[in-house]
């Protein structure tokens, strides 16, 4: 199914908070894991994004410009584990998360207000 | 093991640099997943299953991603025009098998109808008649793909006609089929068996002479429509038209002939609605199937490489 120009999925209004969150947490650049991670803690959900979902979606998200990628550099504290390929958000993804959260508040306004009127 | 081998399976024809991208992406997330977990308590086998289960929710994305992911390297170039030869050569032996679905001749007595009916190869006819309809179904849903964007009306109205034809000729076989049954029955049992037997039979196939012929009215119609639409859009020589013109006034004739003046006259009509579908099925598919200016690639799937 073709989507609206503009529009995100779910997943990816998911993955650019999770990608805000961190960095109000002092981390401007995350990986997947960490991303898949936060997703499950602010939505308090159950099951970790799946491989296929998450990476997918981070491609996508790249490709539309809403996130950049490179891989780490090699240093000390990367020694020892695979190479991580770290994401960041863009300008365009930052404007895009916000434009999103004031779209959810509108709704969340307009069904209050229909739920106060029934 | 499980996600490894599953990354380099979904991952295998594409670039290098693709390859290794993901793979080294899924190769840190497993490591993280792991540490992770490990760090907070959980049991490794927990662990293993927690990461096959995520594995294994995310292969219908994985083989979008891949689906996606198809750039010039692997470009599928589909010639439609090729295609819809193929398929309107194919149409010669699917309308011609299941328009020729006739359980009787209803100027012979019933007796000697059920006698030839019982002594030909019903099991052999029903396979073919089945294969038939369910030909001509594939046929209406490829071309009705194949035309859907360049003519949507006349594509949908040869579409839905050889669908419906497709299905009568399958309700007719099935029709077909039983009056045999009957016929079998008439044949080895006497008395009011007997009886019973012909009077079921002749019911069926009473019924079975409606849907086939409906089937072939239908089915005719429809290769006009096909014929007007290809010739609309220029796939096929507008001179060839005059076939299923020809066709389509021969039908007619056939079944006023047979009202009017009987069998005769009305076979040559239905005779002569035949040959004119068939001849135009014959040139205009093999037309599009082996042009020799070559298909048309009319549709070209790619899709942007992501890097």
């Amino acid at each position: 199914m073709k989507r609206k120009p503009g529009t995100l999925l779910p997943i990816e209004v998911s993955i650019l908070r999770a990608g805000s969150l961190l960095f109000s947490d002092g981390t401007p650049e995350f990986h997947g894991y960490a991303a898949a991670k936060m997703m499950r803690e602010a939505e308090a959900g159950r099951q970790l994004t799946a491989h296929g979902t998450l990476y997918r979606a981070l491609a996508r998200m790249e490709e539309a410009g809403l996130l950049e990628s490179r891989w780490e550099e090699p240093s000390m504290e990367s020694e020892g584990r695979p190479q991580r390929r770290l994401y960041r958000l863009t300008a365009v993804g930052e404007k895009t998360l916000q434009a999103a959260g004031a779209e959810e508040e509108t709704k969340r306004t307009t069904l209050r207000r229909g739920l106060a009127a029934t | 093991m499980l996600v490894r081998g599953w990354v380099r399976f979904y991952t295998l024809g594409m670039t290098a640099e693709r390859r290794e991208r993901r793979r080294i992406e899924i190769e840190s997330d497993l490591w993280e997943n792991h540490e992770d977990r490990l760090a907070t308590g959980a049991a490794p086998a927990t662990v293993g299953l927690e990461i096959a289960g995520r594995c294994l929710r995310g292969i219908p994305a994985d083989l979008l991603w891949r689906y996606q992911m198809e750039g010039p390297a692997m470009n599928i170039q589909i010639s439609i025009d090729r295609v819809a030869g193929i398929l309107l050569l194919g149409m010669v032996v699917f309308l011609i098998a299941g328009t020729s679905i006739s359980g009787y001749d209803t100027a012979a007595p019933m007796d000697s109808e059920l006698r030839r009916l019982a002594s030909v190869p019903g099991a052999a006819n029903t396979v073919f008649y089945t294969a038939s309809g369910i030909g001509l179904l594939v046929a209406a849903a490829g071309l009705l793909f194949a035309f859907r964007e360049r003519s949507p009306g006349l594509a949908y109205l040869s579409g839905v006609g050889l669908a419906a034809t497709g299905t009568l000729v399958l309700v007719s076989t099935a029709l077909y089929s039983a009056a045999a049954e009957f016929a079998d029955e008439y044949v080895a049992s006497g008395g009011a068996a007997a009886e019973q037997a012909s009077t079921s039979a002749r019911m069926l196939l009473i019924v079975m002479g409606g849907t086939a012929g409906a089937a072939a009215l239908i089915g005719f119609a429809s290769v006009f429509c096909l014929a007007m639409l290809t010739t609309r859009l220029g796939m096929v020589a507008r001179w060839t038209l005059f076939l299923p013109v020809i066709s389509v006034c021969g039908m007619t004739a056939g079944f006023v002939g047979d009202a009017a003046f009987g069998d005769k006259w009305a076979w040559f009509g239905f005779g002569s609605g035949v040959l004119g579908a068939v001849l135009w099925l014959v040139i205009a598919g093999a037309w599009l199937a082996f042009g020799g200016s070559g298909p048309t690639p009319s549709k070209q799937v790619s899709a942007p490489a992501n890097t």
